[in-house]
């Protein structure tokens, strides 16, 4: 199946959307802002989940809200696995189709206008036969959502909870990969985090108009003490000063750490080349691209 | 500084190769005692000449071949800079000979100014540097240059000061006094104001540039350099500011003018910086950069062959 990749806000009615996080907090950034933006909009929100509402996903820690409240009125409804997809304590994903169903019929007769449902299904996956039965109901899943006007879905899945085949598979019954919303979008620059690896995909044109927001993207989304990859492959131009602005921010790092430009495109790495990389002591070539 | 990090400059005035081995052997042996590291950029012929007269000992000098390593003064520079770093604490000694058959009036100027800056950009880095000049060889103008470029002159009689040397700040001011031919009337021409604008320039020269076929390479190059000396402008120069673009003898030639009166040093941006980039790197990236300011405003021309 094609798949391609969409931030969290952009997500529409009938998308089948797919997160395999790699952490917390990507998980919190993507999931968190998936359920906010529901109830800020007036959304029913629907969340397959032992937890309690302060205990979602980025709820506290993102946005410093616990949606409680909410629950009580039933716009947030959490789901037990209990009561949803378990049948003598093995995944069932009938059961599982039936309830996201009647909830999604349930929202309607409520009048909300659009129903998110998600779910984090990387227990059932570690379950004998878990990785089979959950490849069996995504088709049908993703039959209900896609025809759905109202409803739009995320599959969760801890990255570290599965086999490279299990993810490729599982991604495969996806046409929509979420990822978490642009740090910075003015149509001339997209500044995206990443998670695997940590950092940020810069797209479009790094300018002098536009060193201030990225120097701030750097300082307060980017931890310091660690080793950070920019990814420039979709990077059309970046002048000198934001170089240099790279090369005077990897020298504050902590010693053994830096800046990692991957998937350089030749023309920017022909240009480092021809400047010294001995100028950017902080920089290395990672990996992509460049020849 | 002490006395023996100050850069000795000299250029070699011989005629055939004989003179030239009789001259520099001495150098070059000498270097190879004093434990300094010994580099030898010269044309490929005074290299297997060099190498037949030291024998093994050759293989301690590092030999660069003049005809690739003299393509871009400004880098010429940066290459030799980072040279003396790497080498350091040993010091360097250097044969070093451009090549001067085949230039245009205009690139022997640059490389005359290359020599000059030579002093300024070495000044206390302890090298010894002799360039050899094939005064049977080359035109007068070259030889000349030669003179008011080194401090110091050599032959196979001996060794003299420099009378008509030029400090490299003289020599550069010299270099620019002339005023630069105004643009063609068929120049395109785009006038800016703000940071905001830049974007708008860097489509306007893409735009020019693809009619005429420029490298990608090239354009992205051009594209930096052009928006750093557009960027200077909207900073610090005075409106009405404006972009000029030109193709002649096979160069796409890119102006940035402003009415600002800008004195920059003689030097700017030739020397590789500590720290930033501004118009060394500019200049790195482009063919040429020539700076023209007064009092009837800054010009700055990017010179961009079009084919290579």
């Amino acid at each position: 199946m094609n798949f391609y990749e969409r931030p969290v806000s952009e997500l529409r009615p009938g998308d089948h959307a797919w997160l395999a996080y790699t952490n917390n907090e990507e998980q919190a950034t993507i999931v968190g802002d998936f359920v906010y933006d529901g109830l800020r909009t007036q959304e029913k929100v629907v969340y397959v989940t032992d937890s309690r509402p302060h205990e979602l996903p980025g709820m506290l820690s993102r946005f410093g809200i616990d949606p409680t409240p909410f629950a009580e009125v039933g716009q947030l409804r959490l789901i037990t696995l209990e009561q949803s997809c378990l049948t003598r304590g093995r995944f069932d994903p009938d059961r599982l189709l039936t309830t996201l169903d009647r909830e999604v019929d349930v929202a309607f007769d409520q009048g909300f206008r659009a129903v998110r449902l998600t779910a984090d299904l990387s227990w059932a996956l570690r379950q004998p036969g878990g990785a089979d039965l959950m490849l069996g109901c995504e088709h049908r899943f993703d039959a209900a959502v896609g025809a759905s006007t109202m409803a739009l879905a995320i599959c969760q899945l801890d990255r570290g909870q599965c086999s490279p085949e299990e993810l490729a598979a599982l991604r495969d019954k996806h046409e929509v990969l979420v990822e978490v919303n642009p740090e910075f979008d003015d149509g001339v620059l997209k500044i995206t985090r990443t998670f695997r690896p940590l950092g940020l995909r810069l797209e479009g044109e790094l300018d002098g108009v536009r060193h201030a927001v990225f120097a701030d993207t750097l300082t307060n989304i980017v931890p310091r003490a660690q080793k950070i990859h920019l990814d420039f492959k979709r990077l059309d131009f970046i002048d000198l000063g934001a170089l240099n602005l790279l090369a005077t921010w990897a020298m504050r790092m902590p010693g053994g750490y830096g800046l990692v430009l991957d998937n350089l495109p030749p023309d920017v790495a022909d240009v480092i080349d021809m400047l010294g990389w001995h100028r950017f002591p902080g920089l290395s070539r990672g990996q992509g691209e460049q020849q | 500084m002490s006395r023996d990090e100050k850069l000795v400059h000299e250029a070699l005035l011989y005629r055939g190769r004989d003179e030239f081995l009789a001259t520099v052997l001495p150098f070059v042996r000498d270097a190879l005692e004093a434990d300094v590291m010994m580099l030898a950029v010269v044309p490929q012929p005074a290299i297997e000449a060099l190498r037949d007269s030291l024998g093994s000992a050759s293989t301690s000098v590092g030999f660069l071949d003049a005809s690739t390593f003299y393509e871009h003064p400004v880098r010429t520079i940066a290459a030799y800079s980072q040279v003396v770093t790497q080498a350091a604490p040993r010091r360097v000694w250097a044969l070093a000979e451009p090549s001067w058959q085949g230039r245009s009036p205009a690139e022997v100027m640059e490389w005359a100014r290359y020599e000059s800056i030579v002093n300024a950009a070495f000044e206390t880095s302890g090298a010894r540097v002799i360039c050899p000049y094939d005064v049977g060889e080359l035109s007068g103008e070259v030889v000349a240059e030669a003179k008011r470029t080194h401090p110091r002159l050599l032959d196979a009689t001996g060794r003299w000061t420099s009378l008509g040397y030029l400090p490299p700040k003289d020599f550069n001011r010299e270099c620019d006094r002339s005023p630069l031919p105004p643009p063609p009337p068929r120049a395109e021409r785009l006038r800016f104001e703000k940071a905001e604008d830049l974007r708008g320039l860097r489509r306007f020269v893409a735009d020019y540039a693809t009619r005429r076929r420029m490298a990608d390479s090239a354009l992205a190059k051009l594209h930096i350099a052009m928006d750093e000396v557009a960027g200077n402008a909207v900073r610090h120069g005075t409106p009405p500011m404006e972009l000029r673009v030109w193709t002649e003898g096979g160069r796409l030639i890119c102006e940035v003018a402003d009415y600002g009166h800008w004195h920059p040093d003689a030097l700017v941006g030739f020397l590789p910086p500590g720290e930033g980039l501004g118009l060394w790197g500019a200049r790195m990236l482009v063919d040429l950069v020539q700076i023209r300011a007064g009092w009837s405003g800054t010009y700055i021309r990017l010179h961009t062959r079009l084919s290579r």
